[in-house]
């Protein structure tokens, strides 16, 4: 009896010192306490956040994001322009820089944010891809920062990134996206990511 | 004493040193020094002659250039204002205040707000002036904070005393109040409204400046450990007033003074008209808690007091300065709560609830709200708040202004705002947040001043944000807790979520939650009454379920609501 009650606090114990699991949303709540702290809850509205991509410092903690405007009222068919952008860091709840442009001006449609292949997905398939691209892009994100060679189970993972933000960015802001960090998206290219032609 | 006369004095110097670079900035364009503006990935290239204000031919869009270039000369002029104003006061052996500080900081972000946004944060590393500002405010902000907690102490003695004579009194029916009582229910009410006061001027300094709060960097963890705690200061202050004044009003009742006092909503327009006015000839867009604290235009009374930073100063005078009347006329904001019967709609009285529920509505599970909607129905589960009430204030809002409708809401359903021609309402409280620098183009509000068009009218509230380390399920359950105590909640949400519309998805609204139904044993949250002023129709009292809510709340544009203090 003794030593069955030993091999349960042991299992007990085991189970609670054992490394704690990632969270996958970790970089969606991320931008989320970035956009109410300052600096950027003080120069920018409740802007939509684009999908984050690596800076490649702080050992790939860092992300870049910028910030467009998505109307919030129901009916409203633009989609304003990127007008602003931070960096941000998973370790920290604030944004490290924040900066906002002249405005941002309703000039595309709507109806235009997603690439055909996405708007066959509902919400809820939308929100569990882009649950998983945050999850991949922190594990690209310490990949493309270490600068080491590739297994291939990392290129598979590349690969599965490049899916995903195919997916879910949005076609009117690739150039967008690129502009955040060029040598980003040559490194992702190159190990075997498919991302779509700016 | 030194300290602070140190931290002044390197204000004003890096003030002088940033307005230097100021006025540089066009000469150096006229010197061959083109600035490079990438404006929606358009690039402009912009020279101006420093002799006329014109731009230097052969510019490429001549138009725009024009424009900098008149931008430019009114820049250059109002920095010489300011320089002057900071030489003199140097000059002056150093007698600067705070008042004087304050109101250069203000010029100076005046300035960068309308002119240069885009050039002072491309900047604002190199410069030190934001971070020497801002610890300047953030020691004042500490001192006011020991003020307001002495006032705090000094309101809770004299409530105690005032209940224990209170207890010896046989008050018959047709007792004429003791004028004593009344004297002391004026002096409660008089400090009630200074330690209000400056409660409005710590709280907005904490929203403004909590990245600097006791010199830290904004990148350090801790430092936003503690300004969460800070805020989290500033929501039990509040809590406290609010415990203060409804045991007023109780005194109050007890004495059967509460018909007398004059409190109506013209007041309470008065009140904001000053504010507005205020805030427009001073043309201070942020951190204008010094004026608009400037009571002594609005009530009579309160000549002679100087509340805001120095609170225990004016306290301290109190005793002397103004008696009382027999019949305080109690018109601060602090008192317009008791307004005659909140909640009760006037006009019309009740209108037919659109839960929009089934098939091709908004839910995500149509069905899951159906069998919601019969539960209320057959009273198998409990509704916490004032759903049906409430939802006759919506309206549909006329651009991206769903914050400021919300407090738009909130006010009218507490009485401080006539519920009457309410997009006339919705474009003056638009024009009032973007002066004061509360929100930007179309009324888009900024969220670190989330809920402040609502203190400035006297109803006090606690606000929630959270860090990246906080969980999902630490949110949901303070925001179960808020609501089921019967406040109303302004909550960010995710409007693709809530609309169950991708084409939304990741943009930021902001909704009034008026309710929550639970089950009645258990004590669980089945679904969320909302004012949706987005939608249209706008949703009155719409019910959600708690899953594809939480979904909304727990996403990038979420995670932060603002608690309405009964």
């Amino acid at each position: 009896m003794r030593g069955y009650s030993l091999f349960l606090a042991a299992i007990l114990m085991a189970g609670a010192c054992g490394k704690p699991r990632a969270r996958e949303d970790l970089l969606r709540d991320v931008v989320a306490a970035a956009l109410v702290h300052p600096p950027c809850s003080q120069i920018i509205p409740s802007w939509s956040a684009s999908l984050p991509v690596p800076t490649g410092n702080r050992g790939g903690k860092e992300f870049s994001i910028f910030f467009f405007a998505v109307p919030d009222r129901e009916g409203d068919h633009w989609l304003g322009t990127p007008s602003g952008r931070a960096v941000i860091e998973l370790d920290s709840s604030s944004a490290r820089s924040c900066e906002r442009g002249a405005g941002s001006r309703p000039s595309l449609n709507l109806r235009d944010r997603f690439s055909p292949r996405a708007r066959s997905l509902g919400v809820e398939a939308m929100m569990g891809k882009e649950a998983e691209l945050d999850g991949v892009l922190e594990k690209i994100s310490r990949l493309y920062s270490d600068k080491r060679p590739l297994t291939s189970k990392d290129e598979i993972l590349i690969k599965r990134f490049g899916d995903l933000f195919s997916l879910l960015a949005e076609p009117p802001f690739w150039p967008n996206y690129r502009d955040l960090n060029p040598g980003f998206w040559r490194w992702a290219v190159q190990n075997g990511a498919t991302l779509p032609k700016q | 004493m030194q300290g602070d006369s140190r931290w002044a004095r390197a204000f004003l110097t890096a003030a002088l040193f940033f307005l230097n670079f100021l006025s540089r900035l066009p000469v150096a364009e006229a010197q061959g020094n083109a600035i490079d503006e990438t404006n929606a990935g358009r690039e402009l290239r912009w020279v101006c002659d420093p002799r006329n204000w014109k731009p230097v031919p052969p510019a490429k869009k001549a138009a725009s250039s024009s424009r900098r270039c008149r931008l430019a000369r009114e820049l250059t002029a109002k920095a010489r204002d300011i320089t002057s104003e900071i030489q003199n006061c140097l000059s002056g052996n150093f007698t600067c205040g705070v008042s004087q500080k304050i109101a250069v900081d203000q010029k100076i972000r005046h300035l960068m707000d309308q002119y240069l946004l885009s050039y002072f944060l491309r900047y604002k590393a190199s410069l030190s002036l934001f971070e020497i500002i801002d610890r300047a405010q953030a020691s004042i902000q500490r001192s006011s904070e020991g003020d307001i907690q002495a006032g705090l102490g000094g309101l809770k003695e004299i409530i105690a005393r005032l209940d224990r004579r209170l207890g010896r009194i046989e008050i018959s029916a047709r007792a004429s109040p003791n004028r004593q009582a009344l004297t002391e229910i004026g002096r409660i009410d008089e400090q009630g409204g200074l330690a209000y006061h400056d409660f409005l001027g710590i709280s907005f300094l904490i929203d403004a400046n909590n990245d600097f709060i006791e010199g830290k960097s904004p990148q350090d963890k801790a430092s936003y450990r503690a300004a969460l705690a800070e805020r989290q200061k500033a929501n039990n202050l509040a809590r406290s007033l609010v415990g203060i004044r409804a045991r007023l009003i109780a005194l109050q009742k007890r004495w059967g003074i509460r018909t007398f006092l004059p409190l109506t909503s013209q007041r309470v327009d008065k009140d904001s008209r000053a504010i507005e006015q205020d805030a427009e000839t001073v043309g201070a867009l942020r951190k204008n808690h010094v004026s608009h604290i400037r009571i002594k235009s609005i009530h009579p009374n309160w000549k002679g007091a100087s509340p805001g930073l120095n609170g225990a100063a004016a306290l301290g005078k109190l005793g002397s300065a103004p008696k009382p009347k027999l019949i305080p006329s109690m018109s601060l904001p602090w008192m317009t709560k008791i307004s005659a019967s909140p909640r009760v709609p006037p006009s019309p009285p009740r209108r037919r609830l659109v839960h929009m529920s089934g098939p091709g509505s908004y839910d995500q599970f149509p069905r899951y709200a159906a069998f919601l909607h019969w539960m209320d129905h057959y009273h198998f589960s409990r509704i916490k708040g004032h759903p049906r009430a409430d939802a006759a204030f919506v309206h549909r809002q006329r651009s991206g202004d769903c914050a400021i409708v919300s407090q738009q809401e909130v006010l009218e359903i507490m009485g401080q705002l006539p519920f009457r021609r309410p997009w006339q309402t919705e474009n003056r409280l638009i024009r009032e947040a973007q002066n004061k620098g509360l929100a930007i183009e179309n009324g888009n509000t900024l969220p670190a001043y989330a809920g402040e068009l609502l203190t400035s009218r006297g109803v006090l509230i606690a606000k929630h944000y959270y860090s990246q380390e906080t969980k999902s399920s630490v949110i949901d359950s303070d925001l179960d807790s808020v609501l089921k105590r019967g406040h109303l909640a302004i909550v960010a949400v995710d409007a693709g979520v809530l609309w169950n519309d991708k084409k939304y998805l990741n943009g930021g609204h902001v909704v009034l939650v008026t309710g929550v139904s639970v089950l009645p044993l258990s004590g669980k949250v089945m679904g969320y009454y909302i004012n949706d002023s987005g939608v249209s129709p706008a949703s009155r009292g719409r019910l959600v379920s708690a899953a594809q809510f939480r979904e909304a709340v727990n996403s990038r544009v979420g995670r932060n609501f603002v608690e309405v203090l009964p």
